[in-house]
């Protein structure tokens, strides 16, 4: 039953994806690919300041309409507009705030401000229940296989590049 | 250990007896050059020590800021993807613990020795495990480089080796003057949490984290991803509002990101697991609704 409802509310996340878009402007000339893919087929090549719609991402690609033709861009080539749905929103928000009972989420935010920080006192009872909670060696083995993660060689990051200011 | 100690005590003092002139070797103090030997060889142990105390004191006085979240299945799936992406790190060894916060406002937090926390804020704005990944790397990464450790010992003036250790137990008991040094950690603690990091130490955790998360088998597109929706809100959002004094602008670290991703990190991918991610959260869902029933177990 709990299942069930659950699968309903997850179809209903991912009718989401396919309705939501999310709306962006290009920051720089980019081609629409037919696939995500540099290689495929351009099917339009806009300017800089074009209006689109996005979609769910896929790597360095947003799947993209442009008003006349859909296809994809690649992520770094866009600014998303303020304010606006995320681009592939899996509508988590919305559907965990539906079970939500506290009154927070209309009568403002609470929030963890720069007075609470500067006022706090040690809290060592939830640090240690904090350590409580951390999963035992093989949980994280067997949640890593579950989710097919398999580590990969990557070098350590470079330095910045030179001239870069490090401003404070 | 001890006879490996001594050795060392007595090279430096055979060394000492041949290149000093007869008329000082009287003064010398022995005991002084073995202590400073032992110091020495000791310097790791204590250097983990002092990490693991002053890491303890500041992730206590943030949850004494924002209590945990009490949602279990959330807790347990944000553990595990960051344990997950802690063990390729470069220090996997360390006791690593990660905590959401129930809080409202878009934040994470890190402390010396492992410690790392995301606010609930953040956690319910975020749309894939691997996004998660890309914000528990960039706190770890914190961690790994040092950058709390480094500041709090800098702003409580204790820069020297060690010395913090005497202080932060110092506020556990002992004379007045120690539980007056040991405040001021707790001070710097405040402060610095308020005050935000050096923002090189920032681009350089977003640097790391992306090598971690695609160590760790995640798509590091990400964690690009998140820091684009971040440049996307709103500069006057209370929600932000402390990430947003804290950090460098979203727009200026996606910039590097974006560098780091097109240049030498070319052409990496790894998973996304978006689905994974909603079923974890959905989880709670259920005893949020108020269902009082947990998913049929199977």
């Amino acid at each position: 039953m709990i299942r069930s409802l659950l699968g309903f509310i997850l179809g209903l996340a991912i009718a989401g994806v396919v309705l939501a878009g999310a709306s962006a402007l290009t920051v720089t000339d980019t081609d629409l690919k037919e696939q995500p893919d540099d290689a495929s087929l351009t099917l339009a090549e806009l300017v800089e300041g074009t209006a689109v719609e996005l979609g769910p991402r896929q790597g360095a690609w947003y799947e993209a309409n442009s008003g006349s033709e859909s296809g994809w861009l690649r992520m770094l080539n866009v600014r998303l507009s303020s304010g606006q749905q995320r681009p592939g929103d899996a509508g988590v928000r919305s559907l965990l705030q539906v079970g939500r009972t506290d009154a927070t989420v209309t009568t403002g935010v609470r929030g963890l401000t720069v007075e609470d920080l500067k006022h706090a006192s040690e809290n060592r009872a939830a640090l240690q229940s904090m350590a409580a909670m951390q999963p035992a060696p093989e949980d994280i083995d067997a949640f890593a296989a579950d989710g097919e993660l398999s580590p990969g060689r990557v070098d350590d990051p470079e330095p910045p590049a030179r001239g870069r200011r490090s401003s404070r | 250990m001890i006879r490996g100690r001594l050795k060392v005590g007595l090279c430096a003092l055979a060394l000492a007896l041949v290149t000093m002139p007869l008329a000082t070797v009287a003064q010398i103090d022995l005991s002084r050059m073995v202590d400073t030997a032992r110091k020495t060889t000791d310097l790791g142990d204590k250097d983990q020590e002092e990490e693991q105390e002053l890491g303890e004191q500041m992730a206590a006085t943030l949850l004494g800021a924002a209590p945990l979240s009490t949602r279990d299945a959330e807790q347990a799936y944000v553990a595990r993807v960051g344990h997950w992406v802690a063990r390729h790190s470069s220090r996997p060894d360390l006791e690593w613990r990660f905590a959401v916060l129930d809080d409202d406002t878009i934040n994470a937090f890190a402390a010396p020795a492992g410690h790392v926390f995301i606010t609930r804020g953040l956690l319910l704005q975020l749309n894939s495990e691997a996004e998660l990944a890309g914000v528990l790397a960039h706190e770890i990464a914190h961690v790994t480089r040092k950058h709390h450790l480094d500041a709090i010992k800098k702003a409580a003036g204790m820069e020297v080796a060690g010395g913090v250790l005497g202080m932060v137990r110092g506020r556990r008991g002992e004379s007045r003057t120690e539980r007056m040094v040991g405040d001021r950690v707790v001070g710097a603690t405040r402060e610095l949490y308020s005050r935000g990091l050096d923002r090189a130490d920032e681009y350089e955790a977003d640097r790391w984290a992306v090598a971690y998360m695609a160590r760790a088998g995640y798509d590091p597109y990400a964690f690009a991803a998140v820091l684009q929706w971040l440049d996307s809100v709103a500069t006057d959002d209370s929600q932000v509002a402390l990430l947003f004094t804290t950090h460098p602008a979203p727009a200026d670290r996606l910039e590097r990101v974006a560098e780091q991703l097109t240049g030498p990190y070319a052409g990496l991918s790894g998973k996304v697991l978006d689905e994974r991610f909603i079923r974890a959260l959905g989880g709670d869902l259920q005893v949020d609704a108020g269902h009082g029933e947990s998913l049929d177990p199977e």
